[in-house]
């Protein structure tokens, strides 16, 4: 199957999954031209959101990818309250969920730094350009470096044209 | 469109300074045109596009 990020991400949300969309791909969504391979989301580590997250990518053949073996994604109420992040393969693309971004804080502060976006006759939550800045100048990896480049010149745009 | 594009350039300081890192400032200025959504899908383009290339080589 092709990689389809675009699906990925609409399968959270119709699944009513609580996420917040970060890294690589809100910085695509806030003009940036690089582009990524997986999606990185912030969601709450609750058993509730974390069995709508499974329902959302099950026939999708999810692994933990960062594991050996790449063991298979399983959900039950005996694990459900225990992991921190998920770091997933699936047919359609990565997917990354962590329970808080560095720089930020955890999900609840996530959610006070995001924006509405539309997109596809849907409303998703991303991560501000400013708190975006922020988490990839904490990060500080080469790839966050070339990403701050661009998104302080997308910011500086912005923020002048809006005060047109 | 370049001499609108490098007006833009000279008025913002944070897009000469990406100029200067390499980044390709009239992609950029061309993908500020676009929606978020415009930007989504052609980013799934390049995308597939890569793959369909990176599988070619594999084979």
């Amino acid at each position: 199957m092709q990689n389809d990020l675009l699906n990925l991400v609409d399968r959270l949300s119709d699944a009513g999954v609580e996420f917040v969309i970060i890294g690589g791909l809100a910085g695509i969504i806030h003009g940036s031209t690089r582009t990524t391979q997986d999606i990185d989301i912030c969601c709450k580590f609750t058993p509730e959101n974390l069995f709508k997250l499974f329902a959302a990518v099950k026939n999708t053949n999810p692994v933990h990818r960062m594991s050996p073996n790449r063991p298979v994604l399983v959900l039950n109420s005996q694990n459900a309250d225990k992991f921190k992040n998920l770091y997933l393969d699936t047919d359609i693309g990565q997917l990354d969920c962590l329970g808080e971004v560095q720089g930020i804080g955890n999900f609840d502060e996530v959610c006070k730094n995001a924006i509405s976006v539309h997109i596809g006759g849907k409303n998703y939550q991303v991560l501000s350009i400013d708190a975006l800045i922020k988490s990839k100048k904490s990060l500080n990896r080469p790839t966050d470096k070339q990403d701050v480049i661009q998104l302080q010149a997308i910011k500086q745009m912005q923020r002048e044209e809006k005060q047109k | 469109m370049i001499a609108e594009y490098e007006k833009l350039i000279e008025k913002y300081p944070a897009m000469k300074t990406a100029r200067r890192q390499g980044v390709d400032v009239y992609m950029l200025l061309d993908n500020l045109k676009r929606t978020p959504e415009e930007r989504l899908q052609r980013h799934q383009i390049a995308l597939q596009t890569f793959q369909k290339f990176h599988n070619a080589a594999v084979k």
